[in-house]
């Protein structure tokens, strides 16, 4: 596991003042297993509840399971939201995405009683992903497909870690020193989800231009999305190494794994509910000073404050519909 | 004689003055070693590694593939006016990279963007300022073919060195006993290019414990750039590029519209590859035109939240930065200079 002694120079400082800074209370956390927020599944079995290693070849669940695919597009408004491209806002105005990633891993199929069956996060053709980690990114059309292996049967829904678990994130040669090393992959630089330490990786970026002017050449009407919400250009989900954890997040419909397959499902993933989230009334105290968007000394970059609207997120993650399964 | 021994007969020949002489001659008798150029491995934030292993499969890196490459690297012929080399535009002392804002080519034509530095790129999967190539093995097509730049088919270029015996020989070696083609003179070329590593610098060898190069500078520029400049958003520890592509706020309306040109997106304008900053230091002039002649010219731009396009992307903002934070960042920034890389006799003609 990632510890804080050997960090040289700078990073020693700026990981020490962080943690330090934390509100009191924060500390406590250290201790708890799970995600703060309510975020451990019930009888929770998950990488988070305990693992205490990241492998690059995680261990098979499922050898004989099916494979299912999901294909994940995301949706604004209600439609699909195209990449790269201006997507109208129902006030009014336009929203061009330049840049959505995450992070899943930790996948688990809810039975009807609320067991939890973990599957293998495996490609199309079944080979585990490198780490257990599936990188979404928004740019690269085959990563928008992510498998799992998964044993036949009826589920009530599914749980997945919007991000990665505390075991991946601390790993000892992602922090910078003698055995600074990224790995290949999902977890590699060009992830774009890394972040300086003590932060560990982002789970979840995302950059979009949003103009404000509608088409009459006026100002919006008001009002943005699902209920008012307004759409913000910019967030960046992360932890806190062993003390702010990647959410797990709830998708409820049910999915049926044949005995047989490949299987293909389609999942939306609902930026009006990343929108609500990354804009709702929590406690973000807990975004230690230093951070990136975060308050006091160092002093924070004016202007995005991505890192509080991430945090809010984070929070609040497990109780938003983020993910739907389309019947 | 090889390029390593060459290098080293002249680095003794230099130091040979009278009153050392005897001295001097018994050294010189067994030029000191030098590295192969396959024998360097993943500088600090790189995944593990030797380089060798980051080949692709179909274009293994071999010592004589890259010794080739080297060789062709310097070669004037695979430019139409036998004027032009890959190493007329990537000089090694400037990082590979050209200090010229936008190079010149055959005839003195002049490109549109900044020849960038040729820095461990050998984790990179796309290439050029928009990502037009997916491999080192396509990337350097380019630019012999480029009517800006070099201009030979590369027909041509293949047929020039298949007249040459030396070369016809060590393709035969490096290659299993075939001619010069197309492929493997790409091939060669992007071995070499994959050999320039470069991971001694005062940063990684602060990674490692030893500040002795790592002034005081150096160590509050550090706490900026992973800080609150957010320089680190695009420009990670270790390899100091995330591999995106970022409207970095250079770009105005009329302009190279970049990524846009490859993708179509309306979303892509202005957006260029993010570069590596190892060795930015020797590499000026910035940005993907060349137009910023210092890196305090850059650190200026940046703090003023771009030139003004409404396209910029949105985590470009103004900033608050001290002349005493753009002096400390510039040094920190010098920190990523690795000497030894500039001079490595192993990538010299």
């Amino acid at each position: 596991m990632r510890s804080l002694r050997p960090v040289p120079g700078t990073f020693r400082v700026l990981a020490q003042v962080a943690l330090l800074s934390l509100p009191a209370g924060c500390g406590s956390e250290a201790s708890h297993a799970g995600p703060i927020g309510g975020a451990l599944p019930e009888g929770g079995t998950l990488a988070e509840a305990g693992a205490p290693s990241c492998p690059e070849t995680p261990p098979t669940l499922h050898a004989a399971g099916t494979v299912v695919t999901f294909q994940t597009d995301p949706v604004l408004g209600g439609k699909a939201m195209i990449y790269g491209e201006p997507n109208a806002l129902p006030g009014g105005g336009t929203l061009t995405p330049l840049n959505l990633r995450y992070f899943l891993s930790n996948v688990a199929l809810v039975r009807g009683d609320g067991s939890l069956v973990p599957v293998d996060i495996v490609t199309a053709t079944g080979a585990p992903e490198p780490y257990g980690v599936h990188l979404f990114n928004a740019e690269d059309p085959p990563s928008t497909s992510w498998s799992i292996r998964a044993p036949a049967g009826s589920y009530r829904g599914m749980n997945l870690m919007l991000g990665i678990s505390d075991a991946c994130n601390a790993m000892d040669n992602l922090l910078p020193g003698p055995r600074y090393s990224l790995p290949a992959g999902a977890l590699g630089a060009d992830s774009q989800l890394t972040w300086p330490p003590p932060f560990g990786y982002l789970f979840l970026r995302f950059e979009a231009r949003i103009d404000t002017v509608g088409s009459d050449g006026g100002t919006p009407s008001g009002g943005g999305i699902d209920g008012g919400v307004e759409p913000i250009s910019a967030i960046a989900m992360g932890g806190l190494i062993h003390q702010l954890f990647a959410p797990i997040v709830h998708v409820d419909q049910p999915l049926t794994v044949p005995a047989s397959g490949p299987v293909t499902r389609h999942l939306r993933f609902d930026m009006d509910q990343v929108f609500k989230g990354a804009t709702a009334n929590v406690d973000v105290s807990r975004v230690p000073p230093g951070a990136p968007g975060g308050g006091g000394p160092p002093p924070a970059p004016p202007g995005t404050g991505e890192t509080v609207a991430g945090e809010r997120l984070r929070q609040t993650a497990p109780q938003l519909p983020l993910f739907v399964l389309d019947p | 004689m090889a390029a390593r021994d060459r290098s080293a007969a002249a680095s003794c020949r230099s130091r040979a003055v009278p009153l050392f002489l005897a001295v001097a001659t018994a050294a010189c008798q067994k030029p000191t070693p030098v590295r192969a150029l396959t024998d360097n491995s993943a500088p600090a934030g790189y995944p593990k590694g030797p380089i060798t292993a980051v080949a692709p499969t179909g274009s293994p890196l071999t010592e004589a593939r890259a010794e080739l490459g080297r060789r062709l690297f310097y070669d004037k012929r695979l430019s139409r006016t036998g004027a032009i080399a890959c190493a007329s535009c990537h000089r090694q002392e400037h990082a590979f990279a050209d200090p010229a804002a936008v190079s010149k080519g055959v005839d003195g034509r002049r490109g549109t963007r900044n020849a960038p530095a040729l820095v461990n790129r050998a984790w990179s999967s796309s290439f050029f300022w928009d990502g037009r190539a997916s491999s080192l093995e396509q990337l350097v097509g380019h630019p012999i073919e480029n009517p800006l730049e070099m201009d030979l088919p590369i027909a041509y270029a293949v047929s020039a060195i298949g007249s040459d015996v030396t070369y016809v020989r060590d393709f035969a070696m490096a290659f299993g006993g075939a001619p010069p083609s197309a492929e493997s003179l790409r091939q060669a070329l992007a071995s070499f290019v994959r050999t320039l590593v470069s991971g001694n610098s005062p940063y990684d060898r602060h990674l490692r414990g030893d500040d002795r190069d790592f002034g005081p500078a150096a160590l509050r520029g550090e706490v900026l750039f992973f800080g609150s400049a957010g320089c680190f958003r695009c420009h990670p520890g270790g390899t100091f590029s995330n591999e995106g592509y970022f409207n970095n706020g250079t770009y105005v309306e009329g302009a190279d519209r970049g990524r846009q040109a490859i993708t179509g997106r309306s979303g892509d304008i202005g957006k260029f590859r993010v570069p590596t900053l190892r060795n930015v230091a020797v590499s000026a002039p910035y940005m993907h035109d060349g137009s910023l002649a210092t890196l305090g010219e850059v650190i200026d731009q940046y703090a003023r939240g771009g030139r003004g396009d409404p396209t910029a992307d949105p985590l470009i903002k103004p900033l608050a930065i001290s002349d005493a934070d753009k002096a400390d960042l510039i040094a920190f920034l010098g920190s990523l200079t690795d000497t030894d890389f500039l001079s490595d006799p192993r990538y010299k003609p």
